[in-house]
């Protein structure tokens, strides 16, 4: 036989380029012709967001950054229910996260009963349907509170009723965007000064407390800028309205609201508690020791040592967990609260548009889960990093 | 790798909206969906052009020899569970009667739960024959869905149930409140438009079902209840003793609504559609004529009145009245034998609930209602 | 055989204060711990036992235990159950005991949870059947436990039992829809929850190992389309792909018509199943990441191995890396059946009577029960915490016997 080049005497379907082209080739095509045939059902389809521009119709409760109202667009409408989902998961995170540490922290704990009792708390929450869970806090613990007009109060400051919570706020007055100019340089200046007096504490060798230092240099300018500008803010305390089905002024937190956020937070917490405890328990039993031996302090043991180390461990999983709660808001209409698969659902019932509702939904979730994601990354770096 | 899912996920969320910006792209006629008139159109149903007709749905009836009949699950007195998983209620009254007609035996229905939803989509998609399911007759609906409304079986009305203690005379002393309501197709928006044209403020409490519904008004997490009238006196009339009993609500007497539930039919077949409604008109006649399932037997043996013998198919000189709808002539007696006649229902179902016939929309036009039977020749 | 006497036996009181003393008041700060921990769930076991024991009225539990279980499942149909109620209970009998073995503390804390269950659940005829189920897996646990472990039999035994679970799924679905069968959107309950979890993780499995696969290709085409597949459906909420494969579907689907799935068109499919597959669809995403960890926990060296020795791509992917990573996820699929389990119950949104609608029919439905609604609850939330928690067991059991998580 010729002398051949290599490969060449193969059949061409062992060729493995041949094979990469080929394989791709048809799956690509296939792919393709899927979407085709998805594109031209939808075609045939009365499909537009004109629906959006149309008169909304219908009010919603539980709204505090927006000022929606029946007579509204429905797009504004959608982005009340954005708002608040964005602020039952940005609240949810941190709850969970905070419950998720001591749960996590408590179920290692040498106090028999403590341990026992984050262990039930933890065997309970993870394997009964979030759900059941919602409905449970809602009807046996929110709705037991007293009604409004009759609502529990400390120092009539804070109200507490069926329909929610009533706490002390704040009202901004004139000057207030000034004072947001100043807290910007206050913020700028204390990053500023942390990472000096970090470098000096680095340099020297001698303490100099950058975390204090750059606390007083913030609260120092807003100080400052706050009577610069006139005061811009004045309390603001509830009270019952006259005939007592509201209240007026202060902070309003619904019970729709607490209820969902107490189930979020302790069905999340749970999953968080065991992702800490696995975590801590994969820090090396040594590093706990060698602590111990420098006369750490557990809290300082648990603070400065393990926790940090764990963290890096602990992210990944984390991130899951909060991509969970986002999407596990959307259980709220079982309670009343308008978040966006609640208010897409009346909207997609009162003008029949269906699928356009389905991709915005869809979209917002996937934008979503991509900033909490895209977060989580950074911060993973982050700690990675300061391994090495 | 972390680079990679970003670009894809940012790739990914630009196609969806790409594709669907381009499957829009032609639809620049607003065609005025944006109306806020809340018709409850779930689904474009007849929209993907299949051209599916249903013209003989009475022959696939007959050849599956049962009936699929849409029916609510959670409406007491109209549509609910039993504890043995059986469908129950007025509602499901009319499925059975439709089955007595059609096959001699109440007994072949299969009952399809369906939600608000997706109901005239699963009678456009043929999954089911009928629709009873408290369906309110509007126009478009019965326009744009496919679908044929046959004579009303209950008039009812979007109404507001409050507390006595509260004090409220009317909707219009309720500036400031909290209402509560379910998540429906009409209800939240003639609740708004009613605030709105008292020129009043309210908050909405919005529920996927009655359960946390009835908790939180219980509670006192709302002052008003808005609902149909039917169902409004349903739950008060179960209203629980220790929460202060029936006496404790009061539904105003004011109807913000036109409710007129009746069942529903596809739009192409005007046979079975005749069936329907007429199985409908037979009951109401018999209750005109106070036949019922107890004294059928005498009413067979004499008729008296010719129209009675139409009626029930009985001889008239010798020939029968054939109704011409393609079932038995007698169908009649055995809807009323094995179900019964309107009022018949009505007291078995609806009066149980606390809601009197008498004086209601739904009394006989003897009486005074609305509740009248075309003339059976 | 000597005896070892203990040298000075400590009276059980002593032990005991001693046993506090380490674990309960052993410095000031873990006395008060416990103190506060002993307050709150005092007041927690309260109001759960007031309730339980006085305030609840349990007669909407007992009246519609039917409708909680099976739903709408028509009467004299139940028969359908039973062969598969009894393999499965067997099967789980046998495979507690050869795999692990039953702590006591979860023995205990299993049945003090099934007994008010069976309470409800198992009356007149019902009992007998029960208890003939509950004897099967009691059987199997301890044939398993005192015969076949450490015999020689036990290996042949382990995959006895794992063909026979393949089997039992079939076996379910031939028994509801074999001999006349029972019309799909009639099956409903628990038993619709079990059924639908079980279909789900089942049929997810092969399409989430191809999906992982999929994602970990050198083939870029395939590489982008797995990774953009699992990554849309792991970032929106179950919820709306349910609501999308029920209102949406439809339309996309053309009238071609699939044997038992779909007979009269896949644009016609019954309800139920398009649950399963809206299930099937979300679950497999999960069920990629779990196996891709699995994938990329073998060692390159084997797989360079391989293909030194002269195998193929797929025989590298067959006996090589899948045999060694599917076994390394069992764990994580057991987690991601948990959870697809508590999932089912979000099917609720299209009207199917699982076990919390049926229950939520109830108060609904039946005027007489609508204030009822916590004692609904409480007994969906237990019997979906019986579930969930043994399987749970399971899964950290077979964690630690499989030596999985000990890197």
């Amino acid at each position: 036989m010729a002398v051949t080049t290599i490969g060449a005497g193969l059949s061409l379907w062992r060729n493995v380029r041949v094979q990469r082209f080929v394989v791709q080739a048809v799956f690509a095509a296939a792919l393709a012709a899927f979407g085709y045939y998805l594109f031209t059902q939808a075609r045939e389809l009365d499909l537009g967001f004109d629906f959006l521009n149309g008169r909304a119709g219908f009010n919603i409760s539980n709204q505090v950054w927006t000022n929606y109202d029946s007579n509204d667009l429905r797009r504004e409408l959608y982005i009340a229910g954005v708002v608040n989902t964005v602020r039952i998961a940005g609240v949810g995170i941190a709850l969970a996260t905070l419950l998720g540490l001591v749960a996590g922290v408590a179920r290692l704990s040498g106090n028999w009963l403590l341990s026992r009792l984050a262990l039930v708390y933890v065997e309970t929450a993870r394997n009964i349907p979030l759900l059941v869970q919602i409905v449970f806090w809602y009807i046996a613990v929110l709705l037991q509170l007293p009604r409004l007009a009759d609502s529990m109060t400390a120092f009539d400051m804070a109200f507490l009723s069926v329909r929610g919570l009533a706490l002390p706020w704040v009202q901004t007055e004139n000057g207030f965007g000034l004072w947001l100019i100043f807290l910007t340089v206050a913020a700028v200046a204390a990053v500023a000064v942390r990472q000096w007096r970090g470098k000096r504490e680095e340099r020297t060798g001698q303490p100099s407390y950058p975390n204090w230092v750059a606390l007083g240099t913030f609260v120092a300018i807003a100080l400052v800028g706050f009577a610069i500008a006139g005061g811009p803010l004045s309390p603001d305390r509830p009270e019952i309205g006259e005939r007592g089905f509201r209240y007026d002024g202060g902070l309003f937190i619904s019970a729709e609201f607490t209820a969902l956020l107490l189930a979020l937070v302790t069905y999340t917490g749970a999953f968080i508690a065991e992702i800490v405890r696995g975590s801590i328990q994969a820090v090396p039993k040594g590093q706990t020791e060698a602590s111990a031996a420098l006369g750490l302090n557990p809290f300082q043991r648990l603070n400065l040592v393990i926790l940090p180390q764990a963290l890096r461990i602990m992210i990944p999983p984390l991130t899951s967990q909060y991509l969970n709660l986002t999407k596990n808001s959307s259980l709220a209409v079982a309670i009343a609260f308008p978040e966006l698969v609640g208010v897409s659902r009346t909207i997609m019932n009162n003008t029949g548009q269906t699928i356009p509702m389905f991709v915005i939904v869809m979209a917002t979730y996937l934008l979503m889960s991509l900033i909490i994601s895209l977060v989580m990354n950074t911060l993973h770096r982050r700690t990675t990093l300061v391994e090495h | 790798m972390k680079k990679n899912w970003l670009l894809i996920a940012v790739g990914l969320i630009v196609a969806v909206l790409a594709i669907a910006a381009i499957a829009c792209g032609d639809d620049d006629d607003g065609d005025g969906n944006g109306n806020g008139d809340g018709n409850g159109i779930e689904t474009p149903s007849d929209g993907n052009g299949t051209g599916n007709t249903h013209e003989q749905t009475l022959s696939d009836v007959l050849a599956r020899g049962r009936l699929n009949c849409g029916v609510n699950d959670g409406v007491p007195g109209f549509g609910f569970l039993e504890a043995d998983g059986t469908s129950s209620g007025f509602d499901v009254d009319f499925c059975r009667a439709l089955a007595a007609a059609i096959f001699g035996d109440s007994e072949l229905v299969d009952y399809v739960i369906l939600t608000a939803a997706a109901r005239f989509e699963a009678l456009a998609g043929g999954e089911i024959d009928v629709l009873i399911r408290n369906t309110t007759w509007t126009l478009s609906r019965d326009a744009e869905l496919n679908a044929s409304f046959a004579t009303t079986t209950f008039y009812d009305g979007q109404g507001m149930m409050v507390r006595v203690a509260d004090g409220f005379d009317s909707i219009d002393d309720m500036e400031g409140t909290t209402i509560c309501s379910l998540q429906g197709t009409t209800t939240e928006l003639n609740l708004a438009d009613r605030f709105e044209a008292g020129g009043l403020s309210y908050e909405g409490l919005t529920f996927e079902d009655n359960g946390p519904l009835e908790a939180a008004f219980t509670a006192e997490a709302c002052q008003g209840w808005t609902s149909d009238q039917s169902q409004l006196a349903a739950r008060r009339s179960a209203y629980p003793e220790a929460d202060g009993g029936p006496e404790s609500l009061l539904i105003f007497p004011e109807v913000f609504s036109k409710e007129p539930l009746g069942p529903v039919t596809r739009d192409d077949d005007s046979q079975w559609f005749d069936i329907v409604n007429w199985v409908v008109i037979g009951m109401i006649t018999a209750d005109e004529k106070g036949i019922t399932s107890a004294n059928l037997a005498d009413f067979v043996a004499d008729p008296g009145e010719v129209e009675t013998s139409r009626l029930l198919g009985l001889p008239i000189e010798g020939t029968v009245f054939d109704s011409t709808l393609g079932i038995d002539p007698d169908f009649m007696q055995d809807v009323i034998a094995q179900v019964g006649n309107y009022g018949e229902l009505y007291e078995k179902h609806i009066e149980p609930l606390g809601i009197p016939r008498e004086g209601s929309l739904n009394a006989s036009w003897l009486d005074g209602g609305l509740i009248y039977a075309p003339p059976w020749r | 055989m000597a005896t070892i006497v203990r040298t000075s036996p400590t009276p059980i009181l002593r032990r005991a204060r001693r046993w506090a003393k380490d674990n309960l008041f052993g410095s000031v700060g873990n006395t008060l711990l416990t103190v506060v921990t002993s307050a709150i769930l005092g007041f927690v076991l309260y109001q759960i036992l007031r309730f339980v024991f006085i305030t609840a009225e349990w007669e909407v539990i007992e009246t519609n235990r039917r409708l909680l279980f099976i739903g709408r499942f028509p009467a004299g149909e139940e028969w359908r159950f039973w062969p598969t109620i009894f393999v499965a209970s067997a099967l789980a009998g046998l495979t507690w005991g050869l795999w692990s073995r039953l702590e006591w503390q979860a023995a205990m804390i299993l049945a003090a949870a099934l007994v008010p269950v069976f309470a409800f659940f198992a009356h007149g005829e019902l009992a007998l059947l029960t208890a003939a189920a509950v004897a099967l897996a009691v059987l199997g646990y301890g044939l398993a436990q005192l015969w076949l472990t450490g015999s020689g039999y036990s290996a042949a035994a382990r995959q006895l039992v794992m063909v026979g679970w393949v089997i039992t799924f079939p076996l379910t679905i031939f028994m509801l829809l074999a001999f006349g069968g029972v019309d799909p959107s009639l099956w409903g309950g628990f038993y619709l929850n079990i059924l639908l979890a079980v279909v789900g993780i089942v049929v997810s499995f092969p399409l989430g190992v191809l999906l992982a696969l999929g994602r970990t290709s050198s083939y870029p085409v395939l590489r982008v389309a797995s990774t953009a597949y699992i990554e849309l459906i792991r970032g929106v909420p179950l919820i709306t792909i349910l609501l999308m494969t029920w209102l949406v579907l439809p339309i996309f689907l053309p009238s071609i018509a699939v044997p038992v799935l779909a007979p009269e068109g896949l644009d016609d499919m019954e309800l139920t199943y398009r649950v399963m597959v809206a299930l099937v669809l979300f679950s497999a995403a999960y069920v990629a990441e779990a196996v891709r960890g699995g994938l990329q926990a073998v060692p390159r060296g084997q797989i360079e191995a391989a293909q030194a020795l002269g195998m193929g791509t797929f025989s590298v992917l067959a006996f090589i890396i899948l045999p060694q990573a599917l076994r390394a996820v069992i764990p994580a699929l057991v987690g991601q059946f948990i959870s697809l389990f508590k999932d089912t119950s979000l099917i609720f949104i299209v009207g199917s009577t699982d076990l919390l609608k049926a229950g939520r029919a109830i108060t609904q439905g039946q005027i007489e029960f609508s204030s009822q609604e916590k004692e609904v609850l409480l007994f969906v939330a237990l019997v979906f915490w019986v579930v969930a928690f043994s399987m749970s067991r399971l899964s950290q059991r077979l964690e630690r016997t499989m030596g999985v998580g000990e890197r």
